[in-house]
């Protein structure tokens, strides 16, 4: 039997508001993600899609509905038990200037996920794991700001790949970064999902890394679905009115290709 | 040619901190033309949004600021003295910032803003003013602008924020608006909403308009003209069709290769151009793009490369790319 | 670029080359050093009285004049300092020692925990410690052996409130940070969280505080002991060698006059010490 990476069913998170009637952030969402599946969800800002990204790595508690990841269901656990179910995804933030302790090195940081392993082979996995994302091992010494936005990125996601995940939840990887940069990070991206047979769940507002990325898209409108669908079949054809505005935003300019590329 | 609006030549700032300079631009030139919408476009650290609050003297006393040349509506910039300049401010050069937050008082109501801006730069009184205030939301397509007046920055969305935040800028009629990644913050259909309307506005208006960006493609929809910055310097400044077209530095020909586009085949990949930026002050020698340059020679790293003025456009590179035909 | 800085030394570098915290830094450590070592090289000095020297007025072989026993008032302060910075110290690093992980577990923890947790603190808040130290004393009456232990018991019981409710501000935003969420994700508990990410980010703010904590603890020390309530004879804070000086004032000023300097120059050395750390800790600063 193959279960899938990750299936998530009927998926609720209601907050209560202190006036009138309570949010629901997620209204029965649902998806089912095969292994090494990369999954784009888009939406406006509002729409639920960083609530689901926090959801599924128990970041915030589910008012009702199923995760299942690895075939385990990861809501009723609690405390260690489900530290160790989700071991298998890890989180790639917006911005990794938050998301790395300002006081802890790189190297620090970057072990964080794997404190069972020690010693000389933990030194040799974080050496790895920095090559494995671009980075010159020698800048594990380093602290956060000592490094640039795209070079504190790639050691977010050595980190994220420290405990050899399944799944990477990516929360707007690139938005924080310079323009210049941001191609980098998607191609490194695209390459270690590759490699490591990652399954990808990308929450962006991104659509051309989106398209790199993905081969499925879930289109979120005030917590619910609003459309799920091929990448390619949403580009030529969008079904859904949220879908259609957000494809319609973009570009917001025409810029088209140079006809001298240096690239 | 009509006579500039802003005029800055050989422009340099640098801050001091903990006893060391740091240069963040070096020897700038730019002019906005009357009615012309110019954009400047460059990264973090580039020293884009540092350049017209230097051009209006709002730069902390930490920052140390040289120019030739200086100047806003005819006013000598550089030589006005604090109270008169504060004087001029609204009235030449308007300010609209990525976040609208930071311009609006969040415990004062829209309307008192607004007639606050009136009353000081129009000398018009409480009635009159509220009227002009309204009108003023309206033009910047707020839906109900009567009952906007009466609410507080937090009950407004993003969107409606920056069109209130913009209404107050334009209240003070200034010569030049300058648009600071006014859209960045704001979702993408928002996004393409706030900037139809720029555009609208300064059409319709005859505004002279800076708009600062890090995003070649949000430029490209309403400037005429683009300059591009790295690294404290402009790079290449020309019309902007002939800049998206024809590119002639390189730097500006890799952000061109690198905007993603949406049609064609799936890429496996995006075109990704190699490095970092630079952090200011730990420039290399020579142009400051060499490093990551793909067509760099050796005298890209030791010589900063002089200005080439051509036709209407003008860069700063010793290899650049496609002679114009 | 140079060898990686923490965010910790380069907090302490910028709080170094200020000029008023280089000062007074100075002046602490040399009040530190001789409250320390002082009586050591003063040997006897403090003890021994000249019944016939009585009280005299400043002079080169007693620099502070001495006092109606006839001993030296300078060793006298100086042993006094052992005392006042001695208990302000000690009751300080109780507060620290208590105030950052009660904070740190009640911010983090959140709910009905940090309610009742916080809520224990107002109550003791509501207390004035000056009373409950008078309770104190009058409980187990005016031992001499006891004055010191119960002067530090109750002037600790309640330095740590501010420490903690400051502690526990700073971890309920901190906790929202991404880093958190982070650490979460890759199977971090929650003792992990708050001794390796909470507790160091308020490592600025709270040494801030502590240098604000050492010199309130030292003018409640001193005003205690002014009363005669503090430390006993033969024994003697400046806030005692400040009240027996008082009983002559007119006869004898500089029975007052100099522990009263040495009391206000260690003050204004703590404060601006305090000043400088929170500069120095900025986070805005640290940012860059």
């Amino acid at each position: 039997m193959n279960a899938p990476l990750l299936e998530i069913t009927n998926l609720c998170v209601i907050r209560p508001r202190p006036s009138g009637e309570p949010l629901r952030a997620l209204d029965r969402v649902r998806l089912r993600l095969e292994r090494k599946e990369s999954w784009a969800v888009l939406g406006e800002s509002g729409c639920g899609k960083t609530t689901l990204l926090r959801t599924i790595a128990g970041l915030i508690p589910a008012t009702s509905g199923s995760i299942r990841f690895q075939g385990t269901e990861l809501i009723p656990l609690r405390g260690r038990a489900l530290a160790q179910a989700r071991l298998g995804m890890q989180m790639v933030f917006q911005d990794p200037d938050a998301s790395l302790d300002p006081r802890w090195t790189i190297a620090a940081s970057v072990a964080e996920p794997i404190p069972q392993i020690r010693g000389a082979e933990r030194a040799d996995r974080v050496e790895r794991l920095l090559r494995d994302v671009g980075l010159d091992p020698s800048l594990g010494a380093r602290f956060p700001h000592e490094l640039s936005g795209g070079q504190r990125q790639r050691a977010a996601i050595a980190r994220a790949l420290a405990p050899d995940p399944k799944l990477l939840l990516l929360d707007e990887p690139t938005s924080a970064l310079d323009v210049s940069v941001r191609a980098q990070i998607v191609n490194l991206l695209a390459d270690l999902s590759q490699a490591r047979d990652l399954g990808l769940l990308l929450v962006t507002h991104d659509l051309p890394s989106a398209r790199v990325l993905c081969e499925r898209a879930l289109v979120l409108d005030g917590g619910r679905i609003a459309e799920e669908a091929p990448f390619e079949a949403l580009l030529a054809a969008p079904q859904s009115q949220t879908a259609r505005r957000l494809l319609a935003a973009f570009p917001a300019a025409p810029v088209t290709a140079p006809k001298n590329s240096v690239l | 040619m009509t006579k500039p609006i802003v005029e800055i030549e050989n422009l340099c700032v640098s801050f001091e901190r903990d006893g060391a300079r740091t240069e963040v631009l070096r020897s700038v030139d730019l002019q906005v033309r009357r009615g012309e919408a110019l954009g400047v476009v460059g990264e973090s650290g580039s020293g884009k949004s540092t350049l017209f609050l230097a051009a209006a003297r709002l730069l902390p006393p930490s920052a140390s600021v040289s120019a030739r040349k200086l100047q806003i509506s005819g006013h000598d910039v550089s030589r006005l003295s604090r109270s008169k300049l504060t004087a001029i401010r609204g009235a030449t050069i308007g300010f609209v910032f990525q976040d609208a937050s930071a311009s609006l008082n969040p415990y004062l109501t829209i309307g008192r803003q607004l007639c606050e801006m009136v009353e000081q730069h129009r000398h018009a009184e409480a009635p009159r003013a509220m009227e002009l205030a309204e009108q003023e939301l309206a033009a910047v397509a707020i839906p109900d602008p009567a009952s906007t007046l009466h609410k507080y920055p937090h009950q407004l969305s993003g969107g409606q924020r920056q069109r209130a935040a913009l209404a107050m800028a334009l209240l003070a009629k200034p010569a030049v608006l300058v648009a600071d990644e006014p859209t960045t913050a704001l979702d993408p259909t928002v996004q393409a909403q706030v900037l139809e309307l720029l555009g609208r506005l300064r059409r319709e208006r005859g505004l002279a308009l800076a708009m600062v960006s890090h995003d070649l493609g949000v430029v490209a929809g309403i400037c005429d003209r683009v300059a591009v910055l790295y690294a404290g310097r402009v790079v290449e400044e020309a019309a902007a069709s002939s800049l998206f077209s024809r590119p002639r530095h390189p730097y500006t020909a890799a952000l061109l290769a690198s905007a993603p586009r949406l049609t064609g085949l799936r890429p496996s990949r995006l075109a990704a151009i190699p490095g970092t930026p630079p952090r200011p002050g730990e420039l290399p020698t020579g142009c400051a793009f060499a490093p990551r340059c793909p067509r760099a020679v050796s005298r890209c790293r030791s010589e900063v490369p002089p200005q080439i003025t051509q036709n209407e456009s003008r860069f700063s590179c010793f290899e650049p790319l496609g002679e114009p035909a | 670029m140079s060898a990686p800085q923490s965010p910790l030394r380069r907090g302490l570098r910028r709080f170094v080359r200020r000029r008023s915290a280089a000062v007074a830094c100075t002046l602490l450590s040399l009040l530190a050093a001789s409250a320390l070592f002082g009586p050591i090289l003063l040997g006897d000095a403090v003890a021994r009285q000249d019944l016939a020297l009585g009280a005299a007025p400043p002079s080169w072989s007693h620099p502070f004049g001495t006092d109606l026993l006839g001993r030296d008032a300078f060793a006298r302060v100086l042993d006094g300092a052992r005392l006042s910075l001695g208990v302000s110290a000690a009751a300080t690093l109780l507060s620290l020692l208590i105030g950052v992980p009660y904070g740190a577990l009640a911010g983090y923890l959140g709910g009905r925990i940090d309610a009742a947790m916080m809520r224990l603190v107002d109550v003791l808040y509501g207390l004035p410690s000056v009373l409950f130290v008078l309770l104190l004393m009058a409980w187990f009456g005016r031992d001499p052996a006891l004055g010191l232990p119960l002067l530090f018991v109750g002037l600790g019981a309640f330095s740590w409130l501010t420490t903690a409710r400051l502690v526990r501000g700073l971890v309920l935003s901190l906790r929202e940070r991404d880093f958190v969420a982070s650490a979460q994700i890759s199977g971090a508990g929650p003792w992990a969280i708050v001794l390796g990410h909470l507790i160091p980010q308020t490592t600025g703010p709270v040494l801030a505080l502590a240098t604000l904590t050492m010199p309130r603890v030292l003018v409640e020390e001193a005003f205690l002991s002014f009363l005669g309530l503090g430390v006993g004879a033969p024994r003697a804070s400046w806030g005692t060698l400040i009240g027996y000086g008082m009983e002559s004032f007119r006869e004898h000023p500089w029975l007052v006059l100099f522990p009263g300097l040495v009391l206000a120059a260690t003050l204004a050395a703590l404060y601006s010490a305090g000043d400088a750390l929170r500069d120095a800790f900025d986070p805005r600063e640290l940012a860059r």
